[in-house]
């Protein structure tokens, strides 16, 4: 991918979005992340998969799974069994389960706004910390998003972002490298950002 | 003395109005009454065509599971529908903006809707009234943290209840309530195998029954599919959960926990079965997941990076 070509496509998308959500909150690299994965898998339905995980306008799904099913989760990406290495073999399904609650829509159902909103997370590995704050990150993201929907005009915006990112032909990039080049642009884009403020002031 | 007759035109005349001429106002201002009559009611009833189109549509949305799509149509289709009630309230009217409600889980209002709709002449939304109030009543309790209250609400609407999203959405919440109380039971070290498996029965039993009123409900598939493999009978739940992909699922992430489902009960009985079988189940299961174009037999679509 062309390093350049991608900061000024994510110069455009700030651009865009920062009618809608300040500069900075939490919402927006999950959301950027969410849309271009919606947009290269070509999907319709980038509203749902967001506001879908808040909204309970349908039955939710069943959590109270079969234990071998909790151990199964836990024990066989690497990752995971390194993380609760100690609740495995102290054979603790109550703080598993507890732990299954946060962590299975995000590693388990692979929620793109979810992955993005964790991704420092998951990059570092660290799904202790994901459990821990599940509830109150993703409470704040959804509410900047809710009052972002109130100005005409937002998903219209959200899925030309998307559409934005296909017209640049990456569409074969694998979704932790997307990650990695995400982070990294944003990151980029807040220092210069912090620099043209120094500068002004 | 010429004694001025008294002519109630008078007046009028003096505004160059005669009799001729005021008749034929009267019979144009008659006439543009009726029209714009007319207009109104063909207007009522062409909103209320469009708003059951806008309303099939959004069931037609919700269905591909592009949920927020149909949210916004049923948002559209309520509004549509509170504004028309007040200019000309109908049955169908209230009926229509009752379904929306519900969809956009409004419950409280949905209820005073069909209820408005039952005084107005439909008969069968009086029940559903009934129901939507104590499923709304019911949701609150499960939220103010009264689950036994709840629970037995729940339990009333799955077993006298006759609309179908409020059956539904019931049985969903005590499949999930029941099968958290065993997990109570082996924390509470009780581990007793008979309490464990008479809840089972229970809950197994609560499901059927739904579905042998709705044999074509997804959701209920995946529901016993989730209860089957509590007992360890991954064969079944397995079936099951191919059945729930193949009708149906409400969300995107039913969809998806419901293929970790089928995933899960694969390897289950890859390890499970006897040698001479595992060929012939290798070979049924291949042909689903090529159908639902699957990398392999772990790898669902959405998996694939």
């Amino acid at each position: 991918m062309d390093e350049k070509k991608f900061d000024s496509f994510l110069a455009q998308a700030l651009n865009l979005i920062k009618y809608f959500l300040p500069l900075g909150s939490t919402a927006i690299f999950p959301l950027l992340y969410s849309t271009i994965i919606w947009a290269i898998k070509k999907k319709e339905n980038l509203e749902a998969e967001i506001s879908g995980l808040e909204l309970s306008l349908d039955p939710d799904i069943i959590y109270n799974k079969p234990a071998k099913f909790i151990l199964k989760f836990f024990e066989e990406p690497p990752e995971l069994k390194e993380a609760f290495k100690m609740e495995l073999e102290a054979g603790d399904l109550k703080s598993l389960r507890q732990a299954f609650r946060a962590l299975y829509p995000v590693v388990g159902l692979k929620e793109p706004f979810l992955q993005g909103l964790f991704s420092e997370e998951l990059d570092r590995g660290d799904y202790r910390l994901i459990a821990a704050q599940y509830d109150s990150r993703l409470k704040q993201a959804l509410s900047e998003i809710e009052a972002a929907e109130n100005k005409p005009g937002f998903w219209a915006t959200i899925k030309k972002i998307g559409k934005d990112f296909l017209s640049l032909g990456w569409a074969l990039i694998n979704e932790p490298e997307l990650r990695a080049w995400l982070k990294a642009a944003l990151e980029k884009n807040e220092k210069k950002g912090g620099r043209n403020e120094n500068t002004e002031l | 003395m010429k004694t001025p007759s008294f002519n109630h035109y008078n007046g009028l005349r003096s505004k160059g109005l005669r009799p001729g001429r005021l008749a034929a106002s009267t019979f144009y201002l008659k006439l543009a009454v009726i029209f714009c009559l007319i207009v109104f009611l063909v207007n009522c009833a062409s909103t209320l065509s469009r708003a059951k189109v806008d309303y099939a549509q959004a069931q037609t949305l919700q269905r591909t599971l592009r949920v927020r799509e149909a949210t916004a149509i049923y948002k559209k289709v309520q509004q549509e529908m509170s504004a028309l009630v007040k200019q000309q309230p109908t049955a169908q009217a209230y009926l229509l903006k009752g379904l929306s409600e519900v969809n956009l889980e409004l419950w409280e209002e949905a209820a005073a809707s069909f209820q408005q709709a039952t005084w107005l002449g439909n008969e069968g939304t009086e029940s559903w009234a009934k129901e939507l109030s104590l499923y709304g009543l019911a949701l609150s309790f499960e939220k103010l943290g009264w689950p036994e209250v709840s629970a037995r609400l729940f339990d009333i609407l799955v077993k006298k209840g006759k609309y179908q999203p409020v059956v539904r959405n019931s049985v969903g919440k005590l499949v999930e309530k029941k099968l958290g109380e065993i997990d109570n039971l082996a924390r509470s070290e009780k581990r007793v195998p008979e309490e464990r498996n008479k809840i089972l029965d229970e809950v197994k039993k609560m499901v059927l029954q739904t579905l042998e009123k709705d044999p074509a409900c997804g959701y209920c598939h995946y529901l016993l599919s989730q209860v089957l493999a509590h007992r360890e009978d991954f064969s079944q739940s397995l079936e099951e959960a191919i059945m729930a992909r193949e009708l149906g699922l409400p969300t995107e992430e039913i969809l998806r926990d419901n293929d970790n489902q089928i995933i899960f009960c694969y390897k289950e009985l890859i390890v499970e079965l006897p040698a001479d079988q595992i060929v012939s189940f290798k070979e049924r299961y291949n042909k689903w997941i090529k159908k639902w174009e699957w990398p392999d037999e772990t790898t669902p679509d959405w998996k694939k990076s």
